[in-house]
């Protein structure tokens, strides 16, 4: 897992945990509020569908504890009969009683043998069983219905000393009953079922199949279930009602309600999905705003690999990228800025090389040199001739044999002491070139071409015609540096000449004295600011030009 | 760690026992006889009974049932409407429940298909014919005399009736005929008058029938909330009349017999102060012993030896208690 994290992006990752985070929560949250709904739509069917039974059942109960009071009536007005019963006595008790209730269509009463004693409707031959079943059971009114018509049948204990068990048969208006139940929208298949004691359909209300009906019923015996019927969901409540011995069965079809919950689950998913899209898609933008400038950061580094340096990134959006674009920016002009520099230097170091080497090939130089070796062969002076032409080849040879900058100082004094021979023979000895260096530091690195030009300027301006000069060439080590000396008598500089000698040579103004020039400029761009250059004079005396080396730099760093 | 989890669990578990409650649903605790038998099961009870109200409603008491039948392997059920208690039958056969019914009885052809139930109950018939004994005892009391008023061998006799149709005011009314005609009384049965169990009823219709029949020698009442409303009747027409101011009707005073069921504390004084002739007690203390020795012997916690009511086609019939004057 870890390092699958580890392969993905920034970008990736970010965009990974925000679904990853955003589809948990929502999941949850749509699960719970699921959940709470769909508890809340069956809590609503099982509540709605009770509620709807209870007062069904109610109003059965009130029609039946009506009969029932009328019953009564009726009982206690025969009870205090004492005389054997009296036809036209019964008749004014029913008269009585039906002008007042509409529900009654009928009476008829019958003797503890079962026969008729007093009727007002005519006795259908089927009441007889029902008789039979009063008499040995006279604490009920039993409710019958047949042939769409509604009967109620009482046996009763007459009070007086007859003592004799009479039952009253009493035809009931119908269509009272069926008004409890009408009107009542149960749905497709919702249906109410009135079953006797032996769970035998006596009345329905609805559309039903009765096999499957009864099944459920024999199986569920009370109370409330959900239950499928024919492809219905419905709500089933069983219980019974009182004062008969009468079950009620409702069914009620639930179908929709039911419906709303999985339109409700189909919803929720949708909701999710679009969600998910949105925040996928937000979060892919967002990522995208992370990662995009870093694959440009990216591009851009491997241009510069390129050096491509002239390129800059342009950065909107984000502060933290936008700083770091910045910052990258810079970083790259620096690094550009440096590497220029090093080029004008390089540039800088290569036109003073060719320009000292130029000093070094003088061509007046060589015509004057063998301009004069041809005075010494005229004069037949061959070994001093042997000796300049000597020098001299030794002198170009070292010139251009070695293309190094760096040179240890056995060579540099190797060279200006050829370069001191060959001038001896041509101003006629007229100077003395004194080299006073140690052989221990022989092996030290020191700028090629340095003293040569110093020895140069000591010749050509500190000569005096009709004196002997010394010149004299010294090597002190220092601490860290090495000191070089080209001292010769001579006119000597003002200290003003000095400091205008100096300030040419740091201002880098154009000047005649081509060679210290030179030196100085190699100096600073071989040695950097360590190196120095220093004038020391007195007029009429002597002039000592020092150049100091540092020793930090070796033979093999040339460049 | 997990040592400690596991006592927690265990400890949280003993807070939790699985103690078995026992339902028992009441037809309607606003009933002043289940209000009050409802704390007699409380007070002696050894089971943890939940005492439920039907509110006098089937459907309620349906209800109910269908919500403890599943979790309670012993239904105790005073039924709202005894005619229908089938469908609980059936539920507790399907289930393997076991149901104690009291105080209204299945009829016999429901009550026979239980697989196992029960019932405790007093008979009201047997209330009648305890009512009859009294009859006896006035007929030998030293107020024989008093009784056949018009001296024409025969009882001129009123019975005050509950409800037209109620199971104990049919059965208390026709029990009192049928005995005291077995019993070869000579009754002229004046008239069953309906005054629906209550005390103001039963007092109008008295007043009403003392003045229709003047020679009414008897009141049997069905209970004595209407016993005493017609003693009201006749103190106020002074055929009870306390002469000599004293509370209490002495030998020689005014006097005309009444006979209620129920054995109220106030019938009790009224007996006492020589009211009442007597009233026959409904021992609902006897019949909360006996359900809650059917529970714990249905829950195995005793043994059918130690039942001390007569049992007899799985229904106990609690004795009704004669109480007459001292």
């Amino acid at each position: 897992m870890s390092n699958i994290i580890k392969k993905l992006t920034i970008g990736q990752t970010t965009f990974a945990i925000i679904v990853v985070i955003v589809t948990i929560t929502l999941t949850m949250f749509s699960a719970i509020a699921y959940q709470l709904v769909y508890s809340a739509t069956d809590d609503l069917i099982e509540t709605s569908s009770k509620e709807f039974t209870s007062q069904l059942i109610l109003n059965y109960e009130n029609y039946m504890s009506g009969v029932i009071d009328i019953s009564n009536q009726i009982q206690r007005r025969l009870t205090n009969l004492n005389e054997p019963l009296v036809s036209d006595t019964i008749e004014n008790v029913f008269e009585s009683l039906i002008d007042g209730n509409r529900n009654l269509r009928g009476v008829a009463l019958f003797n503890q043998q079962g026969m008729v004693a007093s009727s007002n409707i005519q006795v259908p031959s089927y009441v007889d069983p029902w008789i039979e079943l009063a008499l040995s059971n006279d604490a009920i009114h039993h409710f019958k219905f047949i042939d769409d018509r509604l009967f109620v049948v009482k046996s009763f204990y007459s009070g007086t000393t007859l003592a004799q068990t009479q039952t009253l048969l009493i035809e009931l208006d119908k269509s009272q009953f069926d008004a409890i139940a009408f009107n009542t929208n149960l749905g497709q298949y919702g249906h109410i079922l009135l079953l006797d004691d032996d769970f035998q359909p006596i009345y329905s209300v609805g559309e039903y199949v009765e096999t499957q009906s009864l099944q459920v019923i024999n199986k569920q015996l009370l109370g409330m279930s959900l239950l499928e019927y024919e492809n219905q969901s419905m709500a089933l409540n069983v219980s019974t009602i009182r004062g008969s011995r009468w079950m009620i069965a409702t069914f009620v079809n639930v179908n929709a309600i039911n419906q709303t919950k999985s339109e409700l689950l189909v919803a929720m998913i949708a909701i999710i999905l679009v969600m998910m899209i949105v925040v996928a898609y937000v979060s892919a933008n967002f990522s995208g705003r992370l990662n995009s400038p870093m694959r440009r950061i990216q591009q851009h580094i491997q241009k510069i690999q390129k050096g491509n340096f002239d390129e800059q990134i342009v950065m909107d959006g984000q502060i933290e990228m936008v700083q770091l674009a910045d910052t990258f920016n810079n970083m790259s002009s620096q690094i550009k800025q440096l590497m220029e520099n090093v080029v004008v230097e390089q540039q800088a170091k290569r036109a003073s090389t060719i320009k000292a080497l130029q000093n070094q090939i003088n061509p007046h130089f060589l015509y004057n040199t063998l301009d004069s070796i041809v005075n010494l062969s005229e004069n037949k002076q061959n070994e001093d001739v042997v000796e300049a032409i000597l020098a001299l080849s030794k002198f170009f040879r070292m010139s251009i044999s070695n293309n190094q900058n760096i040179v240890p100082l056995r060579d540099e004094i190797e060279h200006v002491r050829n370069y001191g021979l060959i001038q001896k023979i041509r101003y006629k000895r007229s100077f003395d070139l004194e080299i006073d260096v140690d052989e221990s530091l022989y092996n030290i690195p020191v700028l090629k071409f340095c003293l040569q030009p110093l020895v140069e300027n000591a010749i050509m301006h500190g000569l005096h015609p009709d004196m002997f000069t010394r010149i004299k060439i010294s090597a002190t080590m220092n601490e860290d540096s090495i000191s070089l000396s080209v001292f010769n008598e001579g006119y000597g500089l003002s200290p003003q000449k000095i400091e205008d000698i100096m300030s040419v040579l740091r201002q880098d103004l154009p000047t005649q004295s081509v060679g210290l020039k030179n030196v100085y400029q190699r100096m600073k761009l071989y040695y950097g600011p360590q190196a120095h250059l220093r004038i020391e004079s007195d007029m009429d005396e002597y002039t000592n030009v020092i150049l100091i080396f540092p020793l930090n730099i070796s033979l093999e760093d040339q460049v | 760690m997990k040592t400690s989890l596991i006592l927690l669990v265990l400890l949280l578990m003993g807070c939790q026992p699985v103690i078995q409650q026992v339902p028992v649903l009441y037809y309607d605790m606003k009933d002043a006889y289940i209000a009050d038998f409802k704390e007699r099961l409380s007070s002696i009870e050894s089971e943890p009974l939940v005492h439920i109200d039907g509110g006098n409603r089937v459907n309620n008491q349906n209800e109910q049932f269908t919500d403890w039948i599943e979790t309670s392997s012993v239904l105790v059920v005073n039924p709202v409407d005894r005619l229908s208690v089938l469908p609980m039958i059936l539920k507790a056969n399907q289930l393997n429940k076991t149901l104690i019914f009291f105080n209204r009885e299945p009829l016999d052809e429901d009550f026979l298909k239980a697989s196992d139930a029960y019932y405790v109950g007093a008979d009201p018939f047997q209330s009648a014919q305890l009512q009859t004994q009294l009859v006896d005892e006035l007929l030998n009391s030293q107020r024989n005399q008093q009784l056949d008023r018009n001296d024409d061998g025969l009882i001129q006799l009123v019975i005050l009736k509950g409800e037209q149709g109620h199971q104990d005011a049919e059965s208390r009314t026709r029990g009192v005929i049928e005995t005291l005609l077995s019993k070869g009384y000579q009754l002229d049965i004046l008239e069953v008058r309906v005054a629906n169990f209550d005390r103001t009823q039963a007092y109008k219709a008295t007043l009403d029938l003392m003045d229709i029949y003047p020679n009414m020698e008897l009141i049997i009442s069905n209970n004595d909330a209407m016993a005493l409303g017609a003693i009201d009747a006749l103190v106020e027409m002074n055929w009870i009349q306390d002469v000599n101011q004293n509370n209490v009707i002495d030998e020689e005073e005014p006097w005309f017999p009444v006979i209620g069921i129920d054995g109220l504390p106030e019938a009790i004084e009224s007996m006492q102060k020589g009211y009442l002739f007597g009233t026959v007690k409904n021992d609902s203390e006897a019949m909360a012993e006996a359900i809650v020795q059917l529970i714990d012997i249905v829950l195995d916690k005793t043994t059918w030896d130690t039942l001390t009511y007569t049992i007899k086609d799985r229904k106990i019939y609690i004795d009704y208690i004669l109480i007459n004057r001292p």
